[in-house]
């Protein structure tokens, strides 16, 4: 290998193996093309901006009068799609154990410090982070849970509430997402963690890691020797300390016998831990392999020959552990585990590390089957998987080619271990992402100033910026570790739930196309309407295709408008004149022109602060015309509050009617 | 129209659309129905303004009743249009439960809504007879322009004039974000004020309650594509949403109930 083609493996090191064909899932790149990517404007500079004034400024998490283990003081909520879809109801419904704990919990004290972000307060297409948050006066600082609790659980599939809103709340909030196809799985998740909360749940105090080496693969040779290895080392040296509670064992299986059956055991089987953290490549199909939807992100075991044995045929499902190997008999309840492989937790559309091309990588964006069946398991659920979304890559745990770095996760096992809540525990992992953001356009800068363009730092830092946003959790944000013995033998399971099992089948639909992969019956109802369509619906069409295109344009309008009056209006304004030839009256340019005199102003900012210039006449107020300003200002408040909740209630309504049509 | 004038009392403006409807919300008249205005409306504002005028006659006690009248109207407008998913909810919850009422026993709108959908759907299983048929393209036009005249609301700023006895009193811009510029005639007494801010109301609610039609036409199209049978007629759903949320707003029966309970 030339030194070039040295540092092309290095930087094209991802945890993905392309189940479809045996080989790595993606081409390498070479490091000038990456490089351009990254030299192009970011994709949304308002939330660079956002992470680099988070980085400098330290002013991450929760507030510092707020103790991110007391849910009284933190606050709690849950985010819905917006809309009245009665799905979500029967969602709402199907978690009502785990809400009314929550409630319980966090609305001790302060009853507003328990939220459901549902109806017209859910997530509506289309709504930045900073959009939504401003609707209920949170801003850019940490977060406040007067106006909106820190802890955030997302529900809905990946599609609806997009990966991106996720990645933008949670630099400031602790958030998860769940997303189950049954309503069934929705409730057993329910009360898995109330019962694990309620202390009806122990775990042995074990810490496991599986890291796999598979043969003549340089991935994983790198995330046993450089991730696995020293992260269970120095874990093993802060419960040998004394750092943590006594009992915990740490426990790293040698990489010979990271095989599957033994994940099998891991998992809901006889040595269920109570934490977990697996190393491996993740399994990657190819858009329109049958096996994407199901396996894709699935942990490839050291069952696979590695890639010089087995490269270019086809994966075997025995090489992997997916969903549908947690059987109905495992007992996953309590667990928490954290997977460090190519979409473990799920899959975006289009490919993130793609500025360029954007290449669809999957028919919709969707949350990988085996955590989904983890947390919705029957017998009951894990707590949380901490994931990936696309690629893990090795600047995870190494920077400037051979050092490693592994302080971020030591800090988040520990901070589990610590029976802090889950999502506050990832705070290093999203102190990590602004970090980077931050080292980019301090990069950027420099260049500007004259520093020699380095295409090997700027690419390094791009990938690495792109893989520490892309851990996230899949479940509650405050769960905790369970209440664990050293060796607690206890194994309960959850009493079966009784929701009637609805399929609910993903969304996945948004106003662009979208190529999801349709059941025999959505093929079939498909047919009909084509096969009878000789022309007798013409007309009808027509009509309905205008209205179609009329809806959406409203649709993007309503998002401009909506995004423009919460994210660029800071301050109200309200003037009032006094002309003598009202006929010369005119707007221009957001003022009033012609024969006219500014006699008072009211200027209320977005964070509350008022300015107010007071009419006089003869050096006394004119109180006339002060009770006139002052009922402008009382509609012109009526009337924002008016306009912000209809625009909510539009966007939501439009994206559900061009769903039916 | 406001006794003395040859100008209706409330007028609404906007260059950019081509008026099929007699009025907006049963209260603005548009410009086109505008026989004899007593000045060109269009004069006093630009391309990028919707403007909302109100002729508001001499007398005090009858300027104040036709807004407060106008105002009474939209809010149970308004009211009648939060209605809307909860009624088709429960039809649907009938409809589930095999309970078989005749037309006469239902509500109006309700009727009406069963019907076009029955015979809709019965035309769209008969291959000889083109669904298209059923289908007034009238309420697409319709229903398009209604979309069109909110986004151009997003678009452009509101201008809101009140004439009292032919005088004008004062002009109000209200721009996207909501900030409010306002210009008052010079010696404007504390009622004369009182007009202005009314009418400015009443400006602002009808557009709120026109975006509130266009929401509840939207959450009506998705529960009424639960209703239908078949896949082939879901498109449907939207002129059949339309039509069903204008019976109910002009469904006297029940506006007479809000009206009563009110009291």
């Amino acid at each position: 290998m030339s030194s070039m083609d040295d540092e092309l493996t290095k930087i094209s090191a991802s945890n993905g193996i392309n189940a479809s064909t045996g080989d790595y899932f993606f081409e390498p790149e070479t490091i000038d093309e990456i490089a351009a990517r990254a030299a192009r404007p970011p994709l949304d500079q308002e939330h660079i901006d956002e992470l680099v004034e988070h980085h400098q400024s330290k002013s991450f998490a929760v507030v510092p009068w707020a103790s991110p283990k007391n849910l009284s003081e933190t606050g709690w909520g849950v985010i819905f799609p917006a809309g009245d879809d009665p799905t979500i109801r029967k969602i709402r419904d199907a978690l009502s154990e785990l809400l009314d704990h929550r409630k319980e919990q966090a609305g001790a004290n302060k009853p507003h410090y328990y939220r459901e972000f549902i109806g017209d307060d859910g997530y509506y297409p289309g709504i930045t982070k900073s959009a939504f948050l401003q609707k209920y006066g949170a801003t850019y600082s940490s977060a406040d849970p007067e106006n909106v609790p820190y802890y955030l659980l997302i529900v809905g599939d990946p599609e609806t509430i997009p990966f991106s809103f996720q990645y933008q709340l949670d630099v400031q909030y602790a958030v998860g997402r769940i997303y189950f196809e049954t309503l069934e799985e929705y409730a057993s998740y329910a009360r898995s963690v109330v019962m694990a909360e309620k202390g009806m749940v122990t775990r042995p105090r074990r810490l496991s890691f599986f890291g796999t080496r598979n043969n003549d693969d340089p991935s994983t040779l790198l995330s046993s020797t450089m991730l696995i290895s020293p992260l269970a080392e120095e874990i093993t040296k802060l419960t040998s300390g004394g750092a943590l509670a006594a009992g915990w064992q740490v426990e790293t299986l040698p990489y010979e016998e990271t095989k599957k059956e033994r994940l099998v055991r891991l998992m809901g089987g006889a040595d269920t831990p109570a934490l977990l953290f697996t190393a491996s490549h993740g399994a990657a199909f190819n858009q329109g392999d049958p096996r994407q939807l199901k396996h894709q992100g699935a942990l490839m075991c050291q069952d696979w020959p590695g890639p010089k044995e087995w490269r270019k045929k086809p994966i075997l499902t025995d090489h992997y552990f997916a969903g549908e190997d947690v059987s109905d008999d495992a007992n996953p309840l309590g667990m928490i585990t954290f997977h460090f492989a190519c979409f473990g937790a799920g899959t975006p559309r289009r490919d993130d590390f793609s500025y360029t091309s954007s290449r669809e990588i999957a028919p919709h964006a969707f949350l990988s089957k085996l955590p989904q069946r983890l947390l919705g398991h029957p017998k009951g659920g894990a707590l949380a998987v901490i994931g990936h979304v696309e690629r893990a890559w090795d600047y995870s745990f190494k920077f400037d080619k051979t050092k490693r770095q592994t302080q971020t996760f030591t800090s988040t096992l520990f901070q589990i271990m610590d029976q802090h809540p889950i999502g506050a525990a990832m705070e290093f992992m999203n102190g990590r992402y602004a970090e980077l953001s931050t080292a980019i356009t301090e990069y950027e800068h420099s260049v500007k100033q004259g520093k020699q363009p380095d295409n090997y730092e700027l690419a390094g830092l791009w990938m690495q910026n792109n893989d520490a946003r892309s851990y996230v959790i899949i479940g509650d944000p405050a769960v905790k570790l369970v209440g664990s013995e050293p060796s607690a033998a206890a194994r309960p399971t959850i009493e079966p739930v009784t929701v009637t099992g609805i399929v609910i089948t993903p969304s996945a639909v948004t106003t662009e196309s979208t190529p999801v992969q349709p059941t025999d019956k959505e093929e079939e109802e498909k047919i009909v309407p084509e096969a009878a369509d000789f022309g007798l619906f013409s007309s009808l069409k027509e009509s309905k295709e205008g209205i179609q295109n009329s809806l959406n344009e409203l649709l993007d309008k309503t998002k401009q408008t909506l995004s423009r009056v919460l994210s660029d209006a800071t301050s109200l304004d309200v003037l009032t004149y006094v002309s003598d030839e009202m006929e010369t009256v005119e707007y221009e340019n957001g003022k009033l022109k012609g024969a006219t005199q500014l006699r008072a102003m009211t200027r209320i900012s977005a964070d509350g602060d008022t300015i107010v210039c007071v009419p006089r006449t003869g050096g006394r107020m004119d109180t006339e015309l002060w009770q006139v300003h002052k009922d402008m200002v009382d509609q012109a408040l009526t009337h924002r509050t008016e306009m912000i909740k209809t625009l909510s209630a539009a966007l939501a309504g439009l994206v559900d009617a061009l769903k039916v049509l | 129209m406001n006794p003395g004038s040859s100008s209706p009392v409330f007028q609404f403006y906007d260059t950019d659309i081509i008026y099929s409807q007699s009025d907006l919300m049963g209260i603005w008249k548009s410009d086109e129905q505008v026989e004899s205005v007593s000045y060109d409306i269009s004069g006093s504002q630009t391309d990028d303004s919707q403007v909302w005028r109100a002729n508001l006659p001499a007398d005090l006690n009858q300027a104040r009743s036709y807004l407060t009248a106008g105002i009474k109207k939209l809010e149970i407008s308004r009211q009648v249009l939060e209605s809307v998913p909860s009624r088709l909810d429960q039809l649907r919850e009938e409809l589930d439960r095999g309970r078989s009422f005749g037309i006469s026993e239902r509500l109006r709108p309700e009727a009406e809504l069963l019907e076009f959908l029955a015979n809709s759907e019965a035309q769209a299983t008969a291959v000889s007879f083109g669904l298209a048929d059923q289908f007034d393209s009238k309420i697409g036009d319709i229903f398009s322009e209604l979309l069109h005249r909110l986004r151009n609301s997003f678009n452009k700023y509101a201008w809101v004039e009140t004439s009292f006895g032919e005088r004008l009193i004062a002009r109000t811009a209200v721009d996207w974000s909501g900030d409010f510029h306002t210009a008052w005639t010079i010696g404007l007494d504390q009622s004369e004020a009182e007009l202005h801010s009314k009418t400015l109301r009443l400006a602002l609610k009808t557009r709120d309650v026109l975006a509130r039609m266009i929401i509840m036409i939207a959450r009506a199209t998705v529960k009424i594509s639960l209703l239908l049978s078949s896949p082939i007629t879901a498109p449907l759903a939207l002129p059949a949403a339309y039509k069903y949320v204008h019976a109910i707003m002009a469904d006297p029966e029940l506006i007479a109930f809000i009206k009563n309970e009110e009291h």
